[in-house]
């Protein structure tokens, strides 16, 4: 963000590096405009979606009755067109459906939420699993409850070499 | 031999020839004393500075620092002009 900043012209800039994570465990206060509900998060491993997905791709991520067995939302900030633009982006390989969008995306956006099936199970991916939390807590109050998110996020999953695939997006930039 | 010649002369052309070198840019971290103890200078009136919150608008909307303003990193070019005009006020991202 500091790059950022500092490419606009501005000269005196500095950085919280602690962020809100060690403002609030220090016991200081926060504010607030809209709190998120309250909701069970729950997070499976790289190796549970590896296994899932491989079993869903054998029958095109269909269950018998032609409904979704699971769907990837791809919420991570490098979907956003300014961050490292050029750059080629990889994205889990899988049959299953995946939503790509940028988390501020899905708020009051009842054609992006509503995209998400309510069959079948839906798997977050962030970059580390830090803001999961946050997507499943908003989601929860819009009838999606069951969303569980990627631990370690998709850091987790190219660690661990599991397959990826190149976005189309990245042929556009 | 030949190797001995060529690293020095690449390595003078990576040390003095301009480049852009904006990710190698190292900038001043303050703790969770030195802001709180900035942000009551502000309350009290004694200094004047901006605090940026880069972080979604949905955390944004959830929690944040007091007294923050919010440039979600995802969307820097639509939000930037939150920044102001002054180029020399002190700026501190989290």
């Amino acid at each position: 963000m500091a790059v950022a900043i500092k490419a606009k012209g501005f000269t005196n800039i500095k950085i919280y590096n602690g962020g809100l994570k060690d403002w609030i465990k220090s016991g200081n206060p926060t504010e607030s405009i809209e709190t998120l509900p309250e909701a069970t998060v729950q997070f499976i491993d790289v190796n549970q979606l590896r296994m899932l997905l491989s079993e869903a791709d054998k029958t095109n991520c269909m269950d018998k009755n032609g409904k979704p067995l699971l769907t990837l939302i791809d919420f991570r900030s490098s979907n956003s067109d300014s961050i490292k633009k050029g750059a080629d982006k990889y994205r889990i390989a899988t049959k299953c459906h995946t939503i790509s969008a940028l988390l501020d995306e899905f708020i009051d956006n009842n054609s992006l939420i509503e995209s998400i099936p309510l069959e079948g199970l839906a798997i977050s991916i962030s970059e580390t699993g830090n803001r999961d939390t946050f997507l499943i807590r908003y989601l929860s109050k819009c009838c999606r409850p069951d969303i569980r998110g990627l631990k370690y996020g998709m850091r987790s999953w190219i660690k661990a070499g599991y397959p990826v695939e190149k976005t189309a997006h990245s042929d556009t930039n | 031999m030949f190797m001995r010649k060529i690293i020095p002369f690449f390595l003078g052309i990576f040390l003095f020839l301009p480049t852009n070198s904006y990710a190698l840019e190292r900038f001043e971290i303050f703790t969770t004393s030195q802001l709180m103890q900035l942000l009551q200078d502000r309350k009290d009136g004694k200094t004047d500075f901006l605090l940026v919150n880069a972080l979604d608008e949905m955390i944004y909307r959830h929690a944040s620092i007091p007294g923050s303003v919010n440039i979600p990193i995802t969307q820097f070019g639509q939000y930037a002009h939150r920044l102001g005009k002054d180029r020399n006020k002190l700026i501190i991202s989290y």
